[in-house]
């Protein structure tokens, strides 16, 4: 959906012409953006047109830079068959970018541009709804849900001690007292079904709050008047709808609540004094001590200490990890064995696990295609079913008397349920998100999920990702044993897997200065006044002589002096895993490594190998393919997997990628079990809506008396049948296998 | 220290991310699109000097 707008956005990373160019021609290319200004000294850039803000955020991030964005979390009270209006209404407002409702808490998630975005906007727009601004973190989430469902409990209570009250005085003959009875349960009990009703009729549409008003209000209201002038009164029917609607949407509401939130689990921390905190309260900086069998309870690297980790909650990885000095830990895996002190880099919900919980949770929440035909049809359920209930009427009154016809009409208005056909399909998504976050791949775009049928090429990284990144670098050549020795204490400053096999080569420690990294090519730096520079073979070619054979070359004032090969080990399952994607796409693997190894890779795995390239190279390999769906997990992985129509990024891998993937696995192997989800969750769409669609197809006619005589619904049957349609809908997509 | 981006010629600093190392000497980049085009082609650039932004 596109509007006409003005927005300014500020547009972060921005460094140079260069960048104000390839931003500007990002944003022109967006559809419907007519004239884009960006200013490179404030990093804004203001855009005129019809066009769609998340699509030109999209395309600014993809192309590497990133849009100041704030996230905004409100609950709201509504059915689910408005939700569709309500992400329409909210999208349409100025500076919202994306928003995710919460089919189970009603929940709506924002992410605003605070340039241009208003709240007052929001809940000016709102208005009418039970609306109210949260706290970030789901605490005050769960506050608010357990609040409406002790609020339903309360209203269910009454209105099972008053219609008790009002059968009793009902079949006693007791006419007055039954009508007395029947207030609270009407006005109190009731009430939340006539304000809802009233809000509908403001906004100018009719929901489930409209079906049970009227039919309750109908039922009720005639045996007011018949009580006034002696006729036949139904407080009974009334009173009994509303108390069973209410049964069944407490119990819904119930297990929603129940399965609403991954709840992150509270930590405590010890800190080096000894002194016991909660975790979210310890710093960046702070030592924690962890004993055997205590939960880590912060993202942070081990200070001192040996132990072993369960990180199965994280990577699926069932054997435990050995972490010594130096070794990053995660929050929320668990120290089998050992004593570790861990130096705190993040905590709290900024940790990895939170940051996880939370994408889980919103991911859970996408709107899909499917979802918007759905809604579709469910905006002209309601409306359907009022003028059925009156055909109903007009037909029965001329075979039995005009009592039992509006009984009929209003057992139609009761028994229809548009509350199940809003839930199927968020349901669905929800459940298989978390579904498949127990196998160990994290959904963190619920749309990647809907994306997987349109995939045509497949690109693999190779390290870390086809093979098992655990390098072993075999020396080839070797001239100089001292310069060997300057080589590793210039490869210990860096990270790459590599280079910290190099490293290991010598032990003896040398002062490094100048050091300097060129990602993906190599390192250079000064030892005892020696230039030492060590790297990739081309990388090598244009800096110092070369008369060496070997992947890695490592060179001391110019003149090569050692050689290496490098080898790695492919993943196991990888071979079967890629002949199985050869089946139904297009496979290739890109690699910056530019070694014989990478072709014996492709060899031996029967794919192209497109070696030797860089970030960027790879991000353009993306580019030039049709539909990808790339998968890696390095620095140098994280340009192509934003690029890609579908990023996957692997758990062990960086923090980088991992922030630019849609989806991260355990293993690349993972990717099945995310493919087959994917094509389970379309199966699950359609169940869900066969079953809610079927529900009131057979009760509808069954109300509206097909069989009378021989079967009649009452209207408070119809009524506890119609709440018992979501009750089901709910249970048969979380109990489903 | 201030350096000059053989590719566009504009100023750059050098904590720039983009660099290379070309004949033992590093040059510093505003973009990954000038350090790409540098590399493609280093002594073009060097012999002719800043070209203005690669396309």
């Amino acid at each position: 959906m596109s509007y006409d707008r003005r927005e300014k956005i500020r547009v972060v990373g921005m460094h140079c012409a260069t960048c104000v160019n390839t931003v500007t021609k990002t944003i022109n290319k967006v559809n419907g953006v007519e004239n884009v200004t960006v200013n490179l000294a404030t990093g804004y850039a203001e855009i005129l047109g019809n066009f769609n803000l998340k699509e030109v955020v999209d395309s600014v991030r993809k192309s590497g830079y990133d849009v100041e964005s704030q996230d905004i979390r409100i609950a709201i009270r509504a059915n689910p068959e408005n939700f569709s209006g309500i992400v329409d209404m909210v999208s349409s407002i100025n500076g919202v970018i994306s928003l995710h409702l919460n089919p189970a808490t009603g929940i709506l998630s924002l992410k605003v541009n605070p340039l241009t975005f208003s709240t007052d906007a929001l809940l000016e727009r709102l208005k009418g709804y039970n609306v109210s601004l949260l706290e970030s973190g789901n605490a005050s989430e769960v506050a608010i849900m357990k609040g409406e469902l002790n609020s339903m409990v309360s209203s269910l209570v009454v209105a099972s001690v008053f219609t008790s009250f009002v059968l009793y005085f009902q079949y006693t003959g007791f006419t007055l007292y039954a009508l007395l009875s029947s207030i609270p349960v009407m006005l109190y009990a009731g009430r939340r079904y006539f304000n809802g009703a009233y809000r509908a009729l403001r906004n100018r549409t009719a929901d489930m709050d409209t079906l049970v008003a009227l039919s309750s209000g109908t039922a009720w209201i005639y045996s007011i008047i018949n009580f006034l002038h002696g006729g036949s009164v139904f407080f009974d029917a009334a009173s009994l709808l509303v108390t069973f609607v209410l049964v069944g949407k407490t119990l819904d509401s119930y297990l929603r609540f129940r399965i609403s939130f991954i709840h992150v689990p509270k930590l405590q921390a010890r800190l080096s004094t000894g002194e016991m905190v909660d975790a979210d309260q310890v710093n960046v900086g702070d030592t924690v001590i962890v004993k055997a069998g205590e939960p880590v309870p912060v993202d942070g690297v081990v200070d001192d200490g040996y132990g072993e980790v369960d990180e199965s909650i994280l990577s699926g990885e069932p054997l435990p990890v050995g972490k010594t000095k130096g070794n990053p830990v995660t929050a929320g895996s668990s120290l089998v064995s050992g004593y570790l002190e861990v130096y705190t880099t993040r905590s709290g919900n900024r940790t990895y696990m939170s940051q996880l919980v939370q994408a889980v949770n919103d991911a859970g929440t996408t709107t899909i295609g499917l979802k918007r035909t759905v809604d579709r049809i469910t905006s002209y359920f309601t409306p359907s079913i009022i003028v059925i209930s009156v055909i109903t009427f007009f037909i029965w009154h001329f075979f039995v008397p005009a009592s039992l016809a509006l009984l009929f009409s209003i057992a139609v208005m009761a028994s229809a349920c548009p509350c199940a056909l809003g839930l199927a399909t968020p349901l669905a998504i929800l459940v298989q998100v978390r579904r498949l976050s127990r196998k160990g791949v994290i959904v963190r775009r619920g749309d990647a999920l809907e994306k997987i049928k349109h995939i045509k090429t497949v690109i693999l990284d190779k390290t870390g990702t086809v093979t098992a990144g655990q390098i072993s670098v075999i020396p080839k050549e070797i001239i100089d044993k001292r310069g060997l020795e300057m080589a590793a204490a210039v490869e210990r400053l860096s990270s790459h897997p590599v280079a910290r096999a190099i490293s290991t080569l010598s032990e003896e420690k040398m002062d490094v200065t100048e050091y300097t990294e060129f990602p993906g090519e190599g390192v250079m730096g000064t030892v005892n006044g020696h230039a030492v520079l060590i790297g990739k073979r081309e990388f090598i070619a244009k800096n110092c002589e070369l008369n060496m054979d070997g992947d890695i070359i490592a060179c001391v004032d110019s003149k090569p002096i050692a050689s290496f090969l490098i080898r790695d080990k492919i993943r196991e399952g990888m071979k079967e895993f890629i002949d199985e994607l050869k089946i139904h796409y297009k496979v290739m693997i890109a690699t910056g490594d530019s070694s014989s190894f990478a072709d014996e890779v492709g060899r031996e795995l029967g794919v192209t190998v497109v070696k030797g390239l860089t970030a960027e190279m790879k991000a353009e390999l993306v580019k030039v393919n049709e539909n990808v769906m790339f998968i890696g997990d390095g620095v140098n992985d994280a340009l192509a997997i934003k690029q890609a129509y579908l990023g996957i990024s692997m758990s062990s891998g960086s923090e980088i990628s991992k922030q630019a993937g849609d989806v991260i696995v355990t293993s690349p192997t993972a990717i099945k079990t995310l493919i087959d989800g994917s094509m389970t969750l379309e199966k699950r769409i359609r169940e869900n809506l066969a079953w809610a669609f079927g529900y009131n197809a057979i009760l509808i006619p069954l109300a509206a008396g097909i069989l009378y005589p021989a079967l009649y619904l009452a209207p408070q049957y119809a009524a506890l049948a119609m709440s018992m349609n979501s009750v089901a809908v709910t249970l048969w997509s979380f109990l489903r296998p | 220290m201030k350096k000059i981006d053989p590719v566009c010629g504009m100023e750059v600093s050098e904590s720039s991310p983009y660099k290379s190392l070309f004949g033992g000497k590093v040059y510093y980049f505003c973009s990954s699109n000038c350090k790409v085009a540098f590399d493609r082609n280093p002594e073009g650039y060097l012999k002719s000097g800043p070209q203005g932004m690669p396309q």
